[in-house]
């Protein structure tokens, strides 16, 4: 195989990419609608989700993820890559990470959206050629021999998806590298001078559904839950109208993918369960999604359904994540925090367990930066480390 | 407004007439809801009406009265995760009432059958199974010619099943079967192992059968059961009934061709009503496409008059067709508990080898 290109060669090459994408000429159209058709969602979503996943690697963030990733360690010959979930800022992060640390990568599209990843690796020859030897695609189905052996043969494996099936993979690398993504959520921390008006609270809410809606509420980054103090001005049922209206209002800017009447129903039983359980509905009575369901104080959230769903969780004080979050004990991908971080510091040390990988502002979660901690590491460093050394998992870093 | 107690008066009065005015269902369900404290103002007809979610019956005790005089406790069957649902019942009574009115208009039609033969077990097995009360109902019913329970502990017992099957094409009475469909396949299975084993039973001999096409894992699509009831008992399809029935409702829905001809559907007793909702809206589907299910049952008149259950299936007609459970409502019903085995049959086998 050739060798990769120099430092300056390999940023510019990669910053081929996002310039082929984000210029939406030539190829770029048809993919994209291409990719609405994949995934469901509508034109203009799936342009956003698209554009999403290249907008963090700028020039600048490029060069930076590239020089992180030289060094002399004993690189892995080859990342297999196993994608899950619509969200294409996965399949283009896992090639950036890889690439960057001058690893080549294979990516193995998931079974959910078999589309994107395929015209990633294509879009790899028209607009960074000189690493077209350095991607290529496993287009096979799990169950297919060529996958089993090429995830026992992968010098390195990043797989993503749910526990069964990345335990499955974990099982069959028998002890190779392997970088597991296995479900993750995140969640918002509200503080009470975030919430001290209704102009405010509207912007809070109006920031959340923005986070809320792309994707349609799919990928690890996405928020489930939101924690509202109970001595804020703003009452939790109060924002959890606004948090609604919010919701209702960014279906023209990112509709939502039409739903199968399995889904409507898994919502509907999700909502009108919380209902019995004490949570105040919004909307009362009226089409879901979107609902936003406000817990009594006390009512642990449970696993939801997605598809803009949001529960509400009232505190006091501290919020005890332990009891208010239970199904989330090291699994939580990226916390969103809206005026001062002390209530959710404190939180965090008294529940390290639900510490995130990942903290920023309200609306910034669905925008990580190009060399983010997802589930705990920043594999570019991993892979020019020497993917050998496999670090410990846990998440306990902000990186904005 | 009308207490609990004094409407119970109205539907068991109702539940004896054959069901409601139909104009009156509404406004009695209504009544119902008000004093269970489950209908919000400002919405029309049932919509007024809070439908009480199946899970609740797990998470929550769903009375409206003491439940330390609850007559029995019905839980459901199947659950692969947490614990079961619970359906108190206040007075037995009212369930016998309903489930038998039922039974006689949808299974019972004429000519009526002589006997009936039970491979489900009767309440004093399964004393919290609600399937199995309404069998010892129907066990307890005048039959001209003594019930059988084809039961040996937890195993089907084929023994008793022949030899009434036998009498039963000797002396030209028509029977009816009554299982699940767990039942029904061992049944199938062993009929289908055993020499000579093949009926042709009087004509209004008929089967009803209860539960889903999967039976712990194994399938019995419908159309093989009915298939195989004709192959093996000269049962024709028509007069296979289906039963759909829930813990949480005291009534049923039946599938009974010559008592609703057209298309094969679920077509509730006339004190229950089904709507196909759509799960976004709420709103009624059209006819012919999918929804949840909700059931507004009047004789749930001391627990919850209308439960929104877990599964979808499609309005057709004056009912719905082809139930299956909605992704996250767990997996449940009677063909769901531990697996039945034919315990005589291969006892016969082997006893015959020399």
């Amino acid at each position: 195989m050739a060798d990769f290109p120099g430092q300056e060669a390999l940023a510019q090459a990669l910053s081929g990419l996002p310039a082929w994408w984000l210029r939406e000429a030539g190829a770029v159209p048809l993919a994209i609608e291409a990719v609405s058709r994949s995934t469901g969602w509508p034109l203009s979503h799936a342009r956003e989700a698209v554009r999403r996943a290249f907008l963090p690697f700028t020039p600048a963030a490029v060069r930076a993820l590239v020089r992180s990733g030289a060094g002399a360690g004993d690189r892995p010959g080859r990342l297999l890559a196993i994608l899950a979930g619509p969200v294409p800022a996965v399949a283009v992060n896992a090639l950036f990470w890889s690439l960057a640390a001058r690893v080549p990568v294979t990516l193995k599209p998931p079974s959910a959206e078999p589309l994107f990843a395929r015209l990633l690796v294509e879009s790899v020859r028209d607009a960074a050629p000189s690493l077209a030897p350095f991607v290529d695609l496993l287009d096979l189905p799990s169950g297919h021999e060529g996958f089993a052996r090429a995830v026992r043969d992968a010098p390195a494996c990043l797989a993503y998806g749910g526990d069964a099936a990345t335990a499955a993979v974990t099982r069959m690398r028998e002890g190779r590298p392997t970088f597991v993504g296995h479900h993750r959520e995140s969640f918002v921390i509200l503080s009470p001078e975030s919430l001290r008006d209704d102009r405010r609270a509207a912007g809070v809410a109006r920031a959340v559904a923005a986070d809320v809606a792309i994707y349609d509420q799919s990928g690890c980054l996405s928020p489930h839950a939101v924690l509202v103090p109970q001595a804020a001005a703003i009452a939790p049922d109060a924002l959890g109208r606004m948090l609604h209206q919010a919701l209702l209002d960014i279906e023209s800017l990112l509709p939502p993918a039409p739903l199968a009447v399995e889904d409507l129903a898994a919502i509907r039983l999700f909502v009108e369960e919380a209902r019995v359980l004490g949570a105040r509905v919004s909307p009362e009575f009226g089409r879901v999604p979107p609902a936003v369901l406000v817990h009594p104080e006390g009512l642990p959230a449970r696993p939801g359904p997605g598809l803009r769903v949001v529960q509400v969780l009232p505190f006091r004080g501290t919020p005890d994540l332990a009891r208010v979050l239970p199904h989330l004990a090291g699994r939580v991908q990226g916390v969103a925090i809206a005026g001062e971080r002390r209530v959710a510091a404190a939180a965090f040390d008294a529940c390290p367990e639900w510490r995130p990988c990942r903290t920023c502002a309200v609306g910034r979660l669905q925008r990580p930066p190009a060399a983010w901690r997802e589930n705990g590491i920043v594999l570019t460093r991993v892979l020019a480390r020497g993917a050998g050394r496999v670090p410990r998992g846990g998440c306990h870093g902000s990186n904005g | 407004m009308r207490d609990l107690d004094t409407l119970e008066h109205e539907v068991r009065a109702a539940i004896e007439a054959g069901g409601p005015d139909p104009a009156r269902f509404d406004s009695l369900c209504i009544e119902i809801a008000e004093a269970q404290g489950r209908r919000v103002q400002g919405r029309p007809g049932l919509d007024s009406v809070v439908p009480v979610p199946e899970a609740a019956f797990k998470t929550t005790t769903v009375a409206c009265f003491d439940p330390d005089e609850a007559q029995a406790e019905f839980l459901t069957s199947g659950t692969t995760t947490g614990s079961p649902g619970r359906h108190l019942v206040r007075d037995l009574s009212m369930y016998r009432r309903s489930a038998m009115r039922g039974f006689e208009r949808f299974v019972l039609y004429p000519p009526a059958p002589a006997r009936v033969i039970t491979l489900i077990p009767p309440a004093e097995a399964r004393p919290t199974s609600s399937l199995s009360h309404m069998v010892s109902f129907v066990l307890a019913a005048a039959w001209p010619e003594p019930p059988v329970v084809a039961r040996a502990g937890d195993a089907i017992a084929l023994d008793p099943v022949l030899v009434a099957l036998r009498e039963a094409t000797a002396r030209s009475t028509p029977v009816v079967l009554l299982g699940t469909s767990l039942d029904f396949l061992a049944l199938i299975e062993a009929l289908s192992d055993s020499a000579g084993a093949r009926f042709r039973l009087p004509a209004g001999s008929r089967a009803m059968h209860t539960g889903g096409e999967k039976a712990s894992g194994r399938e019995l699509a419908r159309d093989a059961l009915w298939s195989a009831l004709r192959d093996l008992l000269g049962i024709p399809e028509e007069d296979v009934v289906e039963e759909f029935g829930m813990t949480e409702l005291t009534s049923q829905a039946y599938d009974s061709p010559r008592v609703t001809p057209g298309p094969r559907r679920f077509v509730p007793v006339p004190w229950m009503r089904t709507r196909v909702l759509d799960p976004a809206t709420m709103a009624d589907v059209p006819e012919g496409q999918s929804g949840l299910l909700c059931h507004y049952d009047l004789a749930n008149v001391h627990t919850a008059v209308a439960v929104l259950s877990g599964d979808l299936a499609a309005r057709v007609r004056d009912g719905f067709f082809g139930v299956h459970r909605a992704p996250g409502a767990t997996a449940r019903g009677c063909s769901s508990e531990a697996a039945v085995r034919w315990r005589t049959s291969r006892d016969r086998k082997r006893s015959r080898r020399p």
